[in-house]
């Protein structure tokens, strides 16, 4: 838990400039995968997105698997 | 009383160890297998708790209410005129047009999120972004100026260059400048980012003149939030009004237990336990069954047979539960999670940075040892109570 302290405080700066950027450039979404659309921008996406490639289209991205959708 | 019954306990407990060590391998190996069950289980629980974590720290400056056009449950471009009529709305403090769209590199598979902003110039020079400014270039050719973040720069190879070029969607060539790199730490927002003045994306993804993908609303008051996104939904029809409140749900609901791979953890865990409690259901075996016997012989009641079971299940399940969340820790916080990274990640080309802290809570700490160590006891009760009850002359 120190070390994880430790960790945070040392982010403490970027986290900083991170919230600064967001307020800026108007961002909505974290950047944690770039592959999907609609994981890169949860936020402004909805549940059905996934499926718009094409008529049938599954969800396919490995990344789809760690979020959960929005209701 | 307490003290006799604190000592007898005790005594019990140091009995369960002494087992313990003499079936030393077996009880290693279960304890093994059980820490790593619990390991994936705290791993998943960490890393999402921590990026729920970040998601709360890092987006409370997010616009509070974007509007998007929606046709034919897509979202499309809509006309800068939409902003004259949120204009009367009482409490909107400004409105901000704005173009964004994704970027497809075909010479690398990695996609970027282009955002084009009016009053760019102004906004770059604001302090406390993390851009690393550089001077103005003279080229020979138009370029444009943009704003990139770090992974954009990786990613197109630009080393000691400032010039790029993106294609257009009539495939001619689109020169840009470097004027500002987003700083590596801020990775987790900007990673992937090429920002520009609004006319240049425009320009880039083929727009009109008036064209744009959203609007950002600032309202005056908070708590109004909801009723003026109400109105902008009744003044422009078909659009998507997304407020800032939206945003924060769904980071919250965003990870989880009921995800593929939280429920992948999750039936992973159940299977695991069933097979232990299998196990210990299955029956004791004859050395196990002449040792109840030889205690029950020496004047060991059932009670304190089935106390001896419950101390030597806790024992590997709390040496398993600490162990693996240990291990879940450390997982995090020395190796950044590194095991479902490939699964954060994905199709990636462009890789952020994401730095994953675990964040303590007990809340998690509850749920892993509810899942754990509670089964395997619950578990081990009517194998205790079989145990207890077996009659000595039965067995020796």
């Amino acid at each position: 838990m120190v070390a994880a302290q430790q960790k945070l405080s040392a982010s403490a700066q970027s986290e900083q400039q991170m919230v600064r950027v967001v307020e800026v450039f108007g961002l909505s979404d974290l950047c944690i995968a770039t592959d999907a659309r609609y994981i890169r921008h949860v936020a402004v996406s909805d549940r059905l997105s996934p499926f718009m490639d094409h008529p049938g289209s599954i969800e396919h991205f490995p990344t789809g698997s760690f979020w959960i959708p929005e209701r | 009383m307490a003290l006799r019954y604190l000592e007898r306990q005790l005594n019990i407990a140091d009995y369960a160890l002494s087992g313990f060590t003499r079936r030393l391998g077996r009880n290693i190996v279960v304890v093994v297998i059980f820490a790593l069950v619990i390991f994936m289980v705290a791993s998943f629980s960490l890393t999402t708790t921590s990026l729920k974590e970040s998601a709360s720290r890092l987006l409370t400056t997010v616009p509070d209410i974007t509007v998007q056009l929606m046709s034919a449950g897509r979202q499309v471009g809509m006309s800068e005129d939409s902003m004259e009529r949120l204009n009367g709305i009482f409490g909107v403090r400004s409105v901000q047009p704005r173009v964004w769209g994704y970027y497809f590199d075909e010479n690398n598979g990695a996609n970027y999120t282009v955002i084009g902003q009016a009053d760019l110039s102004v906004k770059a020079r604001l302090p406390g972004l993390g851009i690393d400014a550089l001077p103005p270039l003279e080229l020979d050719a138009k370029a444009t100026p943009a704003i990139v973040g770090h992974g954009v720069r990786e990613n197109l190879e630009l080393g000691g260059r400032r010039t790029f070029s993106l294609f257009r969607p009539d495939l001619s060539l689109k020169s840009f400048v470097t004027s500002g790199t987003f700083a590596e730490e801020s990775s987790m927002v900007t990673a992937d980012l090429i920002i520009m003045d609004i006319d240049e994306a425009r320009d880039l993804f083929g727009l009109g003149p008036d064209e744009i993908t959203d609007l950002l609303v600032d309202v005056a008051n908070p708590l109004e939030i909801d009723t003026i996104a109400d109105k902008i939904g009744e003044r422009l029809a078909g659009v998507r009004v997304v407020t800032s409140a939206r945003i924060g749900k769904t980071y919250r609901v965003a990870f989880g237990w009921r995800s593929g791979f939280g429920l992948a953890c999750l039936f992973g865990a159940v299977a695991a336990f069933s097979i232990f409690a299998w196990d210990k259901a299955s029956g004791l075996t004859p050395a196990q069954q002449q040792e109840v016997a030889i205690l029950k012989v020496l004047g060991w009641h059932t009670e304190d047979v089935i106390t001896l079971r419950f101390w030597e299940s806790f024992i590997i399940s709390a040496l398993a539960f600490g162990l693996g969340y240990l291990g879940a820790w450390m997982h995090l916080l020395v190796f950044d999670g590194i095991l479902f990274r490939p699964l954060l990640l994905g199709w990636s080309v462009l890789k952020p940075s994401v730095s994953l802290v675990p964040v303590f809570s007990v809340a998690d700490l509850l749920i892993i040892f509810s899942l754990s160590v509670l089964p395997y006891l619950a578990a081990t009760v009517i194998p205790a109570w079989h145990s207890a009850t077996i009659r000595p002359d039965s067995v020796i």
